[in-house]
């Protein structure tokens, strides 16, 4: 329990830090929010709206302060959970903007990511148990080959060949133009539709990862002195392969989890602008081009808790597999 | 278990990548062959004119018309849903008559009397009448945000407006303003006072059921990533609009903008198409179309002219001399933008430069010629040390140009630009910056030499002298001057008196004569060095719609964000595909 509780005083203080970063990063970028608004605008719009400037800047230039002064007057606001306006979708409040594009991205990449392990490590496992046979020397290398190309670039060939040359997927946005969405049958296909290539783009960069991971420590747990009583004692080779050095070899990958979603929550900013997926990556990508300083600030304290949420996750799910640190 | 010798193992993994190449690169081949390019998912059956641009974030509903012109929900607000008075289309056509029906001056050209279009309603069926566009004229008294008309602002040129009778309205100005209705009135929106005199904060407001006079004023679907604005069923010009609805959908990125016309599943956009021809218009000839209109003011390179040595006029003009405009066009831009003289309304309004000694000065001004640009340079006390040019105070010049480092097209032209400059011996660079955020700010204060563009009224080159000789529109050094566009931070004094007697002059005889004086002393002074003509981009299918703004039908600006420009295409565009125009 004491454990547990150092845990929690750490996070306690990693949100803290989280919080202070996302405050910065984006100030620290030159410009203000006002060039972020528009530079949507063409030159030749500024050129026929002649005061469209001085509008903004009178809409979104008020009540500069220090930034000393800034800083704690956010760490007020985020603690009562208020983020403020968005000045790249004015005057939408940041939750809104979040509230809309989060569940897109949630469902897209925790579902496909959540797969992506699945399979890894599923594949990983059997490689290992099988080494030399047909998965083992055609799959396992394909799949590693395709996890060593940047998930964008996986992306940009998947939009090109399958979507425009071979037309099998559509290339952009959640849905077709036209639906609404609701709890209906054509909506839901359709949704269903446009994820699928995001969803095979994120598991073709993500999947070879696991594979390595779990292949490696399971053939040293091929080797530990238990499986052997397994086979000892009878057991079914499959029961030997799952419960005996599967169980076992899953916990190191399981805690590279955690390290491994921070990473594709990055890979998912660029895939889902690939994919003009109104998803929170996209949005975070034109919050930070637009200068949209709350809207930038509360995705990215966002996707720092989602890490710091599957780190947790993945300490409780250690205790709970890991005897050893139930034990300390 | 299997246990295999290592190296049968390394075996197998080179053939198993290999065999991953193998994969992709047949991929590559069958999908190399040449196929249309297509969209897989659109039910659309293209009812609506279908627009778009380009990194638009998914859709936020804002259709307030003061604050939503940067967001894709509030684009075209202005225009399609709320109408302006008159329309002074670009280029200075004739004004067209739209709520106001007719106009006359009096009173030694003080006092407008409009006379309001009767029998308009708004949407929700109440009758448009003078109170409304009083209202609409003076709102900028309940909120600075509304203020269109610049009538709360210090020093208003506005001293009264009135309505007498539900149909007339009669404005009083301080002193006569020859640009009153092309760039002032133009730039105003209509709007009902019954809904907007109850809105507490109108900067706020997000106007989710809006009432309008215009073409389109029912918000039939909002989704993040496409609307439509369908027909008003009451509009006040009997037949019109000809289409049912207009749809804006997201792109996210130029790619995703690009493929989206290619498919034909968008019709119109106001993105640059990089080599349109064989981009674009080769994918279907016959009804894709790009219009790239050069009725504009030009894209000019500015500096702040009281800085050394740019304060220098002489040096300025070697500038011009230096520059290859025809270069530039053709590589720089992709021979979309036309070189100018340099006057700069070789484009937009020709016929106002009407002197032909006038003409012939700013021809050769802008003549590409190195030889004569050194003499100019050495005549004006600047000397060569070998190749470097020396300043009259002996130092080397220097003039680096900055640009956003996304903007291929003025990346491509700065570059031709600095190594003409560097022909004559000045030390000059391409600097990149990498968005908007990092440039604007010191390019619209001129704190470096940088392409820009015009800002004035597109109705009539008052404005353009205006912004670039005149006292009224000076910006002190070291400010932003996006307001005027007085980027060279000068004035004239000779040109500010001829510009004060232009502005109260409604003789368009007299403006003439005035203008060409204007022109005179821009050719001495050569405040800035227009380089090309920015076009009007538009990109539009016939598939689908016709009657698009297009050469043989040039009725306005082909953009149809720009208001009010846009209310002529809403309304004129037609359905039914054709081939050609």
């Amino acid at each position: 329990m004491r454990w547990l509780l150092r845990r929690i005083v750490f996070y306690i203080f990693a949100i803290w830090v989280a919080a202070t970063l996302v405050f910065l990063l984006p100030r620290l970028m030159p410009g203000d929010p006002i060039g972020g608004v528009l530079q949507h605008i063409t030159p030749a719009q500024i050129q026929a709206n002649p005061g469209i400037i001085q509008t903004y800047e009178a809409l979104l230039g008020g009540g500069k302060g220090t930034l000393w002064q800034d800083y704690l007057r956010y760490l007020h606001r985020i603690t009562h959970f208020d983020f403020g306006i968005s000045t790249s979708n004015y005057p939408a409040p940041v939750s809104d903007v979040i509230g809309r594009t989060l569940p897109y991205s949630i469902i897209l990449v925790g579902i496909s990511f959540f797969f992506a392990f699945v399979i890894g490590t599923t594949v990983g496992m059997i490689a290992a148990w099988r080494r030399g046979k047909t998965l083992d020397t055609v799959v396992v290398p394909a799949l590693m080959s395709l996890g060593a190309f940047p998930a964008f670039f996986i992306a940009l060939l998947a939009v090109y060949f399958l979507g425009l040359r071979l037309g099998w997927f559509p290339i952009q946005h959640a849905y077709d133009t036209g639906l609404t969405p609701s709890f209906s049958w054509p909506f839901i296909s359709s949704s269903v539709r446009h994820a699928e290539l995001p969803a095979l783009v994120i598991l073709a960069a993500y999947t070879g990862g696991w594979v390595l991971n779990m292949r490696t420590v399971m053939i040293n747990t091929i080797g530990e002195d238990y499986v052997q009583v397994g086979f000892a004692k009878g057991l079914k080779d499959r029961r030997v392969m799952t419960s005996y050095a599967g169980r076992n070899a899953i916990l190191p990958p399981l805690n590279g989890f955690a390290a491994q979603f921070a990473t594709a929550v990055g890979g998912v900013v660029v895939i889902e602008f690939v994919f003009s997926y109104p998803g929170a990556g996209l949005t975070l990508q034109q919050a930070v081009l637009g200068n949209d300083y709350p809207l930038s600030q509360a995705l990215l304290l966002v996707l720092a808790l989602c890490v710091i949420g599957a780190n947790f996750i993945m300490d409780i799910l250690n205790l709970i597999l890991d005897p050893r640190v139930r034990a300390s | 278990m299997s246990r295999q010798p290592r190296s049968a193992r390394r075996l197998g993994l080179a053939a198993g990548s290999l065999a991953a190449v193998i994969a992709v690169v047949a991929l590559a081949v069958t999908a190399a062959a040449p196929a249309a390019p297509r969209i897989v998912g659109s039910a659309n059956a293209h009812q609506c004119l279908v627009m778009e641009g380009s990194g638009d974030a998914s859709f936020t509903k804002n259709f307030n018309p003061y604050t939503g012109t940067g967001l894709p929900s509030g684009q075209f607000v202005k225009g399609a849903i709320y109408e302006p008075l008159m329309v002074s289309p670009l280029g200075g056509k004739p004004t067209i008559p739209w709520l106001a029906q007719s106009w006359s001056w009096s009173n030694g050209n003080k006092t407008l009397t409009l006379n309001i279009a009767k029998g308009v309603k708004w949407s929700d069926g109440k009758p448009m009448t003078s109170a409304d566009v009083v209202y609409s004229i003076v709102d900028g008294k309940q909120s600075a945000t509304m203020d269109l008309s610049g009538y709360a602002r210090p020093g208003t040129n506005i001293a009264s407006v009135k309505a007498v009778g539900p149909y007339k309205v009669v404005i009083g100005l301080h002193t006569a303003d020859s640009q009153f209705i092309i760039s002032t009135l133009n730039g105003v929106i209509v709007v009902p006072k019954h809904i907007w005199q109850n809105v507490a904060d109108p900067a706020t407001f997000t106007n989710p059921n809006p009432v309008g006079t215009g073409p389109f004023t029912k918000i039939t679907r909002f989704t993040s990533q496409d609307y439509v604005l369908a027909k008003n069923p009451s509009y006040w010009q009997a037949g019109k609009p000809l289409i049912p609805c207009l749809e804006y959908v997201q792109a996210a990125s130029n790619d995703a903008a690009l493929a989206n016309i290619q498919s034909g599943q968008v019709d119109w956009t106001h993105n640059f198409v990089p080599n349109v021809a064989t981009a674009y218009v080769a994918k279907d000839p016959k009804h894709f179309h790009a219009f790239y209109a050069t009725t504009a003011y030009p894209v000019s390179l500015v500096f702040d002219d009281t800085q050394y040595p740019y304060s220098i006029p002489a040096f300025r003009k070697a500038l011009s001399l230096a520059i290859d405009r025809q270069s530039v066009s053709k590589l720089g831009e992709y021979g979309y933008a036309p070189a100018t003289d340099a006057i700069g309304l070789t484009g937009l309004f020709p016929s106002w430069v009407a002197d032909k000694s006038v003409k012939a000065q700013a021809k050769a001004m802008s003549a590409y010629d190195p030889a004569k640009a050194k003499s100019t340079l050495t005549a004006a006390g600047f000397t060569y040390k070998g190749n470097t040019l020396l300043d009259p105070k002996g130092n080397p010049v220097k003039l680096d140009i900055h640009v956003i480092s996304g903007w291929s097209d003025w990346v491509a032209s700065n570059q031709i630009i600095t190594k003409n400059l560097q022909a004559i011996g000045i030390d000059s660079n391409v600097a990149l910056e990498p968005d908007w955020n990092s440039w604007w700010p010191n390019a619209s204060s001129t704190k470096f030499p940088t392409l820009l563009w015009q800002g004035a009224s597109s109705a009539s080159p008052y404005g353009y002298f205006n912004a670039n000789l005149s006292q009224n529109a000076y910006i002190p050094s070291g400010q932003d001057a996006s307001s005027t566009g007085n980027w060279t931070h000068t004035y004239d004094a000779q040109a500010t008196t001829l510009l004060n007697q232009w502005k109260v002059t409604l003789d368009s005889k007299k403006q003439q004569a005035i203008a060409t004086q204007l022109e005179k002393i821009w050719l001495n002074n050569l405040p800035i060095v227009p380089i090309f003509i920015g076009p009007r981009w538009s990109t539009y299918s016939t598939k689908y719609f016709h009657c698009f703004a297009s050469p043989k039908n040039f009725f306005g600006d082909p953009i149809f964000t720009t208001y009010p420009d846009n209310v002529l295409s809403f309304t004129r565009i037609c359905p039914g595909g054709r081939a050609g125009a």
